[in-house]
């Protein structure tokens, strides 16, 4: 039951962050939870702070996009083979 | 429909095309999600090459499953992600390779270049993310969902199946396994968020 309502204030924190609030004007809200949230709310800023540029080749966009193309293609003759 | 239309075309309408065989609706979709779908693999695996394979499979997968999909709620998004899992999970590197090197550091915009401060960042950014990899699978999957892709609470607990309290409960326990798991290399985090 313990979980449940810190999972909550947790996600509530976690949202509260991403509108801007500062970490103390978020533990505020919840001063009962406030020693078991912060660490937690630590880690998920680190999370944040820390997302490396996933990105993919352009080769490989490209390609793909043709794969994507002559697999819709073939999708499409089989559909009309099946009728 | 020429092609700067189907752009500006929503999703559902883009389905229904694709699901009749409408290449373009489906390059379409293509192109909106490639990116966000290859982020989470890559999030999830921790290698470039994997990643575009599995990203790869995700679309050709969708392609065929596509007249099977029914909007019910669920962004497409989240279909496209909930075929992506299923294939990372499945991918035999994931499986044997626990030790697959981590995504390199994105430097924080903002802050002040120091070699110090850019090690530290590095190490706890690094720990952090391979703490990540650590996690059961659901642990992760709710992790990289909340964190890389930004899905609502709502959207994740409609592709894991679950309620929005057990999607808290499980990112809940998931930043606590992590907090254990680096409890001691965070300091300097503790010590900015009690400055405050």
């Amino acid at each position: 039951m313990a979980a449940i309502t810190l999972s909550h204030a947790l996600a509530e924190c976690l949202e509260f962050l991403q509108e801007g609030e500062s970490l103390e004007a978020c533990l505020e809200k919840y001063p009962e939870h406030r020693e078991t949230l912060r660490p937690l709310l630590a880690v998920a800023q680190a999370l944040q702070d820390h997302q490396a540029p996933a990105v993919p080749s352009a080769h490989f966009l490209v390609e793909l996009k043709s794969k994507v193309r002559r697999a819709s293609s073939k999708n499409r003759k089989g559909g009309e083979a099946d009728r | 429909m020429d092609r700067s239309n189907l752009q500006k075309t929503d999703d559902g309408k883009l389905i229904a095309r694709a699901a009749k065989g409408d290449r373009e609706a489906f390059g379409t979709l293509y192109e909106r999600y490639v990116f966000r779908v290859f982020r989470h693999v890559y999030y999830l695996t921790s290698d470039t090459h994997t990643a575009e394979d599995l990203t790869a499979q995700t679309f050709l997968n969708a392609l065929e499953a596509i007249p099977r999909y029914e909007m019910r709620g669920v962004p497409f998004l989240a279909w496209l992600l909930r075929i992506a899992y299923n294939l990372t999970v499945n991918h035999k590197k994931v499986r044997s390779n626990g030790n697959a090197p981590l995504p390199e550091t994105m430097e924080i915009e903002g802050t002040t270049y120091s070699p110090e401060a850019a090690c530290e960042a590095k190490a706890d950014g690094e720990q952090v993310w391979d703490g990540v990899r650590t996690l059961r699978g659901d642990q992760r999957q709710v992790i990289v969902m909340r964190f890389i892709d930004g899905l609502s609470y709502l959207d994740i607990a409609k592709v894991l199946g679950k309620s929005i309290g057990a999607v808290r409960v499980i990112q809940y326990r998931a930043l606590c396994a992590l907090r254990r798991r680096l409890e001691d290399d965070l300091g300097s985090y503790y010590a900015k968020s009690r400055v405050g």
